[in-house]
């Protein structure tokens, strides 16, 4: 083939499909910070959501650990904040593991127009994690975790959930559904990240001596799944095979409770001796506890984090010392979002100002329009 | 007996003599098509993101960062490739291989976790152990191919499972932090872990166009049985192959477990298919007997410029990594079609 056919036939060919489908695939949008004087959609129109000129408004990223279906409620929040307080928002989605999460972090280093980042860090002692998010705070950008918390000298604040209270709550929530104790096996995405191993051990603190195995050891086992969904399903078949004595099914993370309560479901007289607590409250997870499939949820405010994340950020990146002052008093650096106790029924032996009925938080839900939380 | 052995002159093209305008033949190189594919994807990604970013500093650093940290793992899937094999235990032995330096260097030849830094000797010996290791299971791959009989897919199969297992029993299912400098700059240095992939790179395009051994595995990639059968000793190149596509991983696994401060058994799920993908892309074939080391460099640093440049120019509000798997996805079939189709054109 000579090179003259060479060029004409296939190269041609080539570099021109190739440039019209990348322009196909990325050329959908706004190009850049300078060109983006166009008015921005509505809220709740998805992620991006901005309000007025979006060229003129900070750019704000949310980056997860994991993706779940609970990141949609951040998400809604999110916009909600990006819509009340002026900023243009968006989300990038890690799928639970620790290199990609740093690719990410690379990513928005080299967006120059991104002011500001939240973060759920994947694990709290990476240092090559915690190295990009300083980076970030070295370029100017204001950086603060949401949801997993990070080195305090990473970020500038968090806002969410204090996890070892959660845990904590939990426990508590465990030792009133059953007095007398119980053997634990719990189920998380990955064990190690800080939100996981400090709600397992407020939950042991909380629950007490009677549902640890003995003086080392909490669980009987600690199922890893790494965020993939068909080894969370399998590992609760597994935990029911393996550890007849298992009586405490524990989800650490927010998508372990549908699988958990399918798969224990599907035996009866386990189920009834068993106690099944989890955290956060998916979409698919409503229907378990309307069902009693679960026995509590120790529900978190994604959407508060979402929506007060952008906030904060906001307030961060233009000094406004007004609303700072009000969210973090008194030199603060955490914004405890709570958590709500919810419980399939009226008559659950689970108390408390903060417990609340799966239907009351269907309709809360509704008002929101989210459908997990 | 005649010894069939290809002729790799269009695999790895010699310098070339004659006239003028011999020069000109360096674009009938396959490699020239993903020059003009990363040239046009840099163009792409210029015309789109009004803040050319990419074309600076950090962005520059992270692009050849990874692609000297996949350049690794891309060089060894070549080699195996272009032998007739593939390896797909890759992204395992690079996860084994970052708990096993970091349980090293933290545990097990340091003293339960001591914040001391260890000394330079130390790092060297933890590094020397963990390519020890790398290179010892590639070994077992080629003895599992060449003694057992398993077929490389199969081999490689297992052991991706089983090395992912092994790494989850060393780090007792928890990830192992590395803060040391002496061991982290390896990998989170981008100018040294560049240095280190373009030394292999050079050794190993050397050893495939420029030398017997070289030539020896494309024969042997082309046509095991005629390869064989002219005196060339395909169990004892399988075992080359494979044990540098092993050392290569697990130096992989090194690095990566200096980027990112762990030593972490989920780390490197899926990193075979960018090795592959960047070997394929670059011109291998994935039958055998085809490819260069070059062109697998080209083809990951295309990949890489796709994947990065997604994340550059993602219209604002749309999460990057929901469409980088579906530009990608075209970009490889587009360059694949593309060495075909010059393939064709060749025979």
């Amino acid at each position: 083939m000579t090179l003259t056919n060479l060029r004409r036939n296939g190269a041609k060919a080539f570099f021109l499909s190739l440039l019209v489908s990348t322009l196909a695939c990325g050329g959908c949008g706004e190009s850049g910070p300078e060109t983006g004087s166009s008015p921005a959609p509505a809220a709740g129109a998805g992620s991006g959501t901005s309000t007025g000129k979006s060229g003129s408004l900070p750019r704000l990223v949310f980056l997860t650990n994991g993706n779940s279906d609970w990141w949609n409620a951040v998400e809604t929040g999110m916009n909600d904040g990006a819509a009340a307080f002026g900023a243009q928002v968006e989300m990038r989605r890690n799928e639970g593991d620790t290199a990609g999460q740093i690719r990410l972090l690379e990513d928005v280093l080299s967006l120059p127009d991104v002011k500001g980042v939240a973060i759920s860090v994947m694990e709290k002692d990476a240092p090559g994690i915690a190295d990009k998010m300083k980076e970030l705070t070295k370029q100017g950008k204001i950086v603060i975790a949401v949801d997993s918390d990070g080195p305090p000298d990473t970020r500038r604040a968090y806002i969410g959930t204090v996890n070892r209270k959660a845990g904590e709550t939990a426990g508590k929530v465990a030792k009133m559904l059953r007095p007398q104790g119980g053997k634990v096996v719990a189920f998380v995405g990955t064990a190690a990240a800080a939100n996981a191993l400090e709600r397992r051990e407020g939950f042991f603190a909380g629950a007490g001596e009677s549902f640890r195995v003995d003086s080392q050891h909490d669980a009987i086992e600690v199922f890893e799944d790494g965020v993939d969904k068909t080894k969370a399903m399998q590992n609760v078949q597994t935990a029911i095979s393996k550890h007849p004595d298992a009586n405490v099914f524990l989800g650490i993370w927010s998508y372990n409770a549908h699988y958990i309560a399918e798969e224990v479901s599907r035996f009866p007289d386990r189920r009834k001796s068993s106690t099944i607590v989890t955290f956060d409250l998916d979409e698919l997870a409503v229907q378990d506890v309307v069902d009693g499939k679960i026995d509590a949820t120790i529900c978190q405010n994604p959407y508060e984090m979402g929506y007060r994340g952008v906030k904060l950020l906001k307030a961060l990146i233009e000094d406004d010392k007004k609303v700072l002052g009000e969210m973090l008093p008194n030199g603060t650096d955490t914004i405890d979002t709570g958590v709500r106790i919810v419980v399939p029924k009226k008559d659950s032996p689970v108390k408390g100002d903060n417990v609340i009925v799966i239907d009351e938080m269907k309709k809360w839900l509704a008002s929101k329009n989210l459908k997990s939380s | 007996m005649t010894t069939i052995v290809p002729d790799v002159s269009e695999r790895e093209p010699r310098p070339t003599r004659g006239g003028p305008l011999s020069f000109l033949r360096i674009f009938r190189s396959p490699e020239w098509g993903l020059l003009l594919a990363i040239a046009a994807a840099l163009l792409v990604i210029y015309l789109l993101d009004s803040s050319h970013a990419f074309f600076y500093g950090y962005r520059v650093q992270t692009l050849f960062h990874n692609v000297a940290l996949f350049g690794l793992l891309a060089i060894g899937a070549s080699i195996v490739i272009i032998s007739g094999g593939i390896d797909l235990s890759t992204g395992s032995l690079v996860a084994l291989a970052s708990v096993i330096s970091a349980k090293l260097l933290t545990d097990w030849l340091h003293g339960g976790g001591s914040a001391a830094a260890p000394s330079a000797g130390l790092v060297a010996v933890v590094i020397a152990l963990t390519l020890l290791m790398g290179l010892i299971i590639g070994l077992f791959h080629a003895f599992l191919i060449t003694m057992v009989r398993l077929p490389p897919f199969i081999a490689t199969l297992a052991t991706m499972a089983g090395l992912r297992s092994l790494a989850k029993i060393a780090d007792g299912n928890h990830t192992v932090t590395v803060r040391h400098a002496a061991f982290r700059f390896l990998g989170d240095d981008y100018r040294v872990s560049l240095g280190i992939f373009l030394v292999a790179a050079v050794i190993f395009s050397v050893m495939m166009g420029n030398t017997v051994l070289g030539r020896h595995i494309y024969a042997m990639g082309g046509n095991e049985t005629a390869a064989r059968l002219s005196g060339v000793r395909t169990r004892r190149l399988k075992f080359i192959v494979y044990g540098v596509s092993g050392f290569l991983s697990a130096l992989g696994g090194v690095l990566f477990a200096g980027k990112n401060g762990l030593g972490d058994h989920s780390l490197g799920v899926s990193y075979e298919l960018i090795a592959i993908t960047a070997a394929v892309v670059g011109g291998c074939s994935l039958s055998g007997g085809i490819g260069s080391i070059r062109g697998t460099v080209l083809g990951l640093l295309l990949t890489q410029i796709v994947i990065q440049g997604t994340g550059q120019v993602a219209p604002k509000g749309i999460d990057s990594t929901t469409i980088e798997g579906l530009v990608l996805g075209t970009v490889v079939i587009l360059a694949v079609a593309f060495n075909q189709l010059v393939r064709t054109r060749r025979e």
